[in-house]
């Protein structure tokens, strides 16, 4: 991973050294569309023209560096001193197909929207569809005609943007201010969609050029619908740089379930904003697996708005080489009678590093309150490094809120049972710990994505654990 | 000759727990191993099995004639050798088929023997299901996981009898056992016994060899096998203690 030199930060005098400056025409500044608000007409550039203004001001502000808390552990200082460009070429679907849907198979009936770079593909998807009850549309233009697109606009402006609340978390604004692509996903009340929406990305640098992309993803179930959306990330070779950003707005007894897959590769540096927005009786379930990248920091926050809420926070990583993993969570609960689950897990081999950071934010009408939060940690090498920092800030009087947070190794007694039984020491130590990951993966409700997930886990775990030096 | 052990030391970390161990099995016979608490009989059966937290100062033990000490734990079970634990270890999130196919199979394919598939694997176990009276439903739980004491026992004898051992290691299998239980684990263990393997039994008590008859009981005491006879030996415990032997071998 680059780390800059070239600093031109002024002997940092008070709050200033916790961001360094972004110079004007730095990429992350350089714009598309340029001006804020070219002219916007409909809802939903108007809408769009506005939180990108908004977010923009964040980024004025510099990049966060590891003076500021929530950055100390992930140095995102390089960011400044590489150049990252987006991708400007169509790809063609022979270039990708058979890379694409490695991690999860494609299963028959689901809605499937392929982006490569950020770029859609439409040769590869099933393609968006607007019927009464589902409807799956691209932000960044509509299809049809100019009534249905200014219609289908309206009902974006209505929704995007929504869940970042009164304030951008700085991923969250690094995406809305580049925002003019991605994948809305509308839910209509009542309806129960069967077949699971995927969304697929395939990221890999060009050459010497560094690609940065910033998919965005928009899900809004009305009151007592249900569906099941996955995302999958898929890196390849070179140096790439994603940004994505997703939104979850789950309606009044509505229920989501949201799984997203990270494989960036070997250079892949991915920074993510999750934020979800729930109102009363509704669920969300939400799985998040790490399968690699140089670099990750994932801003999840879910929002419990509403009375009666259940929100359940997965998330599995399986780290090795000099892979750093930085998860940030933020579980708020703002109204009565509120239950979260919150379990990360992780496998660290080699060098790599995984922070874990949980905050749960109880308001004071927040009563009865149930929220639990674990985070446990595997060491296969003992130069894997743990970061876990759970965070209790409480303000109602009558609550239950438990966390733990375990660092450990794998457990000698268990190895030599299973090598007692014949099963040598190396398919011993994949056994145990994809048992370790096995409850997350056991979570996620459709069964052929939990079946390619295991294998995918089992896979990971067998490259992982057959580097190391036998003892 | 199964098992012949001859002047062996063993110990952990400079302390001496095993303390010249000479003891030869054959083919047929089943050998029992009693004595006091802390006696040295699990670490007696830890070491034949490879535990790797004891080591070896002194002696040698031939497994059909092979170094034992030379192999890793589950070469040693690839080879033919079975420890049902004292303490059977719990493994959630792996199921007990899983975990047991792959165990047979490994074994199976390190002997050049075809490996079996879910089908057969299932036809197999629930034939030695039967042995130790186990529901087919435990198959499909974690290994071990809120199993009772004494189904876990049980589980310990059918992993055994589907491994098919040349030796058998029964660490107090029996401890913990209600008296149905303890009839139906003997019964499992006595029609595994055949001319070719053998069993070394290590108990607390005298009631468990009135299933399992013994050929040879020792007595281990310090880490010595102070007294060896007939099954009327641990009969003979069972009345007086082991102070009369404590105090002849302080003598
Ligand atoms: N891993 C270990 N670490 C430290 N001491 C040990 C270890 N294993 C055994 N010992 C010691 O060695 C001695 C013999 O222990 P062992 O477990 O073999 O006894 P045992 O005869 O099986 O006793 P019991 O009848 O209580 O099961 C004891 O004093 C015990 O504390
Ligand atoms: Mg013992």
């Amino acid at each position: 991973m680059g780390t800059s030199t070239k600093k031109n930060m002024s002997s940092g005098s008070g709050s200033s050294s916790y961001f360094l400056p972004i110079p004007e025409g730095h990429w992350l500044r350089r714009y598309s569309p340029p001006a804020p608000d070219p002219g916007a007409e409909t809802p939903l550039e108007k809408t769009l023209a506005d939180l990108r203004f908004r977010a923009r001001k964040v980024l004025e502000r510099g990049l966060p560096s590891v003076r500021s808390e929530a950055f100390r552990y992930t140095n995102l200082q390089f960011l400044l001193s590489e150049e990252f460009t987006p991708d400007r070429r169509q790809v063609t679907r022979e270039e990708i197909e058979e890379e694409l849907f490695r991690d999860l198979p494609v299963k028959e009936g689901e809605h499937r929207l392929v982006f490569v770079n950020g770029r859609f593909l439409s040769e590869l998807s099933t393609g968006f569809v607007s019927e009464s009850g589902l409807e799956i549309l691209r932000i960044g233009g509509g299809h049809g005609t100019e009534a249905r697109r200014e219609e289908e606009g309206s009902k974006i402006a209505e929704y995007i943007g929504r869940t970042t609340l009164a304030d951008f978390s700085s991923i969250a604004a690094w995406n809305t201010a580049h925002l003019h692509d991605g994948v809305a996903v509308f839910v209509q009340r009542g309806k129960k969609i069967s077949e699971p929406i995927r969304i697929r990305h395939f990221i890999r640098g060009e050459g010497n050029r560094k690609i940065v992309s910033f998919p965005r993803l928009l899900v809004v179930a009305e009151e007592g619908a249900e569906v099941f959306v996955a995302e999958t990330y898929a890196g390849d070779s070179g140096r790439t740089l994603t940004i994505p950003m997703t939104e979850l707005i789950v309606g009044r007894a509505a229920r989501v379930e949201y799984c997203r897959v990270v494989r960036e590769g070997g250079e892949g540096v991915h920074l993510s904003a999750q934020e979800a927005l729930l109102e009363e009786d509704a669920v969300l379930r939400s799985h998040a697996f790490h399968f690699g990248g140089a670099l990750a920091r994932n801003d999840v926050r879910a929002v419990l708005n509403g009375e009666n809420v259940e929100v359940t926070l997965n998330g599995l990583s399986l780290l090795s080489g000099t892979e750093h993993l930085d998860n940030h969570t933020v579980l708020e609960h703002r109204r009565p009678h509120g239950r979260s689950r919150e379990i990360f897990k992780s496998v660290l081999a080699d060098h790599a590093r995984n922070v874990f950071r949980g905050l749960i934010h109880v308001w004071k009408e927040a009563q009865k309150t149930d929220a639990v939060q674990s985070n446990r940690n595997i060491l296969l090498s003992p130069t894997a490094r743990v970061e876990s920092r759970p965070q209790l800030e409480i303000y109602a009087d009558d609550v239950k809120c438990t966390h733990g947070a375990t660092v450990g190794r794998l457990e000698e007694e268990a190895l030599f049972y299973c090598r007692s039984r014949g099963i040598p020491l190396e398919s011993a130590r994949v056994l145990l710990t994809q048992a370790f990951a096995a409850d997350l993966v056991e979570e996620v409700a459709v069964k052929e994505y939990r079946e390619a997930l295991a294998e995918a886990v089992r896979a990971r775990l067998e490259r992982m654990l057959g580097r190391e030096e036998p003892r | 000759m199964i098992l012949e052990i001859r002047n062996l030391h063993a110990g952990i970390e400079g302390t001496e727990i095993l303390k010249g161990i000479d003891l030869t099995v054959k083919a047929g016979e089943v050998h029992a191993i009693m004595g006091p608490n802390g006696s040295g009989k699990s670490t007696l059966a830890g070491v034949l099995a490879g535990r790797e937290e004891y080591e070896v100062t002194e002696g040698e033990v031939l497994f059909r004639g092979e170094n034992l000490l030379e192999m890793s734990p589950e070469e040693r079970a690839a080879a033919g050798v079975f420890l049902a634990f004292q303490y059977p270890v719990e493994i959630p999130g792996v199921n007990s088929a899983y975990f047991l196919r792959t165990g047979l199979n490994s074994i199976r394919k390190s002997r050049g023997e075809e490996e079996l598939d879910a089908l057969d694997f299932l036809k197999l176990a629930r034939e030695k299901l039967k042995l130790v009276q186990m529901d087919e439903a435990f198959l499909k739980r974690s290994v071990n996981e809120g199993f009772s004491g004494g189904e876990k026992k049980r589980h310990e004898i059918f992993q055994m009898a589907v491994l098919d051992p040349v030796l058998g290691i029964l660490d107090e299998t029996d401890s913990g056992l209600d008296i149905d239980a303890l009839r139906i684990v003997a019964a499992g263990v006595n029609s595994l016994r055949r001319a070719d393997n053998a069993f070394l039994v290590v108990t607390h008590y005298q009631r468990l060899l009135n299933h399992i008859i013994p050929d040879v009981v020792h007595v281990l005491l310090d880490g010595r096998i102070v007294q060896s006879g007939g099954k009327e030996l641990a009969l003979q415990l069972e009345a007086e203690g082991y102070d009369r032997i404590k105090q002849a071998a302080t003598v």
